[in-house]
């Protein structure tokens, strides 16, 4: 390594330096490298200026405490007033032996499907116990990132592309969970990562 | 200036004491995590989308999330550079429900600062302003821009922005190569206006 690429190395972690974030060795490292090198030692200079004009700026500096609680409490208190609600009151008392029905209900209408469902085919229809139609698809499953500069347009255009549908998601890492209707998920793969703004994808087990 | 660990791995203690109680339904925590870090997602979001309301937005959704998903917390990094991950999905995801355009970084060849001389630095950092700053900041595409105010604004870790922009330490000292070129190249020409 030359002492032109030593000096472009300590460079690159002159911000890290200066806001003090270094370990120990590499802090000292950089330190004795900026002693000895008037250029560096500038640099930092500037560079401690520019963070204490950055931390200066009022726009910044002058944020209001709690910005937003009051609309984050709303939000929680009706979240949990939707779930406060329904295990809640004396409602639950004379509820219960309905309840009971409606779970055996579903616990034989589960099995009866459960027992459709062993060897599933591309559109098959059921209809439940209730009257309703469901439809199975055979699709691969895809847990999929876009890129932070993909647009909804270019979202909207991989799944056209791929003929899938968004089955869950954003989530709070941006992840999608993508069921793509096809024979072939390697393929549809494939065609997924190939298109603009798709970042990562993960094929899931289907249950 | 070697970092002070002992007292970032406390800050991490107390942030992972809270969102453990918020998930035993402990509402006290929940507050008090929301006035620890809603400053922090509002500097960071309004740095990127230049709206106070939506920035404002970003922090509410934000903080909700935490409060939802805070048993999901894997511990593989500090709660707060969890927290702010979150918010820069939420950011990315107003940017794209509003149809703003996301700046990309062009590459550039030379990743040297052309003008080495210490007296170059020195004037600068001589007659910058704060608006100076803040103006050229603005001129920065969207990653350096908030790769800027990671460093220089939440004195974060390489390894913690790293993680926040999802990308390798490398780009990341990429990045910051050409939004210092960029800022110092910009502070120049400001200045070089303002005595005009």
């Amino acid at each position: 390594m030359t002492n032109q690429d030593k000096t472009e190395e300590i460079r690159a972690y002159l911000p890290w330096y200066v806001n003090g974030t270094l370990d120990k060795g590499m802090a000292q490292t950089i330190e004795s490298a900026v002693a000895a090198t008037p250029a560096l030692k500038k640099e930092v200079e500037w560079l401690q200026s520019l963070q204490s004009k950055i931390k200066q700026d009022t726009e910044f500096a002058d944020i209001p405490e709690n910005i937003g609680f009051e609309k984050f409490k709303t939000l929680i208190d009706n979240e949990q007033s939707g779930k406060v609600t329904s295990i809640s009151s004396r409602w639950q008392q004379w509820q219960r032996p309905l309840m009971a029905i409606a779970a055996t209900l579903v616990v034989v209408q589960m099995g009866v499907i459960g027992m459709l469902l062993q060897s599933p085919q591309t559109g098959t229809s059921l209809t439940t116990l209730s009257g309703s139609t469901i439809t199975i698809n055979k699709g691969a499953l895809f847990q999929v990132t876009f890129s932070a500069s993909a647009t909804e347009r270019d979202i909207r255009h991989a799944l056209n592309k791929v003929q899938g549908e968004i089955v869950a998601g954003p989530g709070a890492m941006g992840i999608y969970t993508i069921m793509i209707n096809t024979d072939n998920p390697i393929n549809a793969s494939k065609q997924l990562r190939s298109l603009p703004g798709v970042e990562t994808i993960n094929q899931l087990e289907n249950e | 200036m070697a970092l002070n660990s002992s007292n970032i791995n406390h800050e991490n203690e107390v942030h992972l004491n809270l969102l453990n109680a918020t998930v035993e339904g402990d509402e006290e925590a929940i507050n008090h995590l929301y006035s620890q870090f809603n400053r922090k997602i509002y500097a960071f979001a309004l740095r990127r989308l230049s709206a106070p309301h939506l920035a404002e937005e970003v922090v509410v959704e934000t903080m909700f999330e935490v409060w939802k998903n805070a048993e999901k917390f894997a511990k593989e990094s500090k709660v707060s550079t969890w927290i702010l991950g979150i918010a820069r999905h939420k950011v990315l995801d107003k940017m794209r429900q509003r149809g703003i355009q996301h700046t990309r970084e062009v590459d550039a060849d030379d990743l040297e600062l052309e003008d080495e001389q210490p007296s170059a630095f020195e004037e600068i950092a001589k007659k910058q302003q704060s608006q100076h700053v803040a103006d050229c900041l603005k001129t920065l595409p969207d990653d350096q821009r908030e790769c800027m105010h990671l460093v220089f604004y939440e004195e974060l870790s390489l390894v913690d922005i790293a993680e926040i922009q999802q990308c390798p330490a490398n780009t990341i000292k990429t990045r910051m190569f050409h939004a210092r070129k960029k800022m110092k190249d910009c502070i120049e020409k400001q200045i070089r206006w303002s005595q005009i």
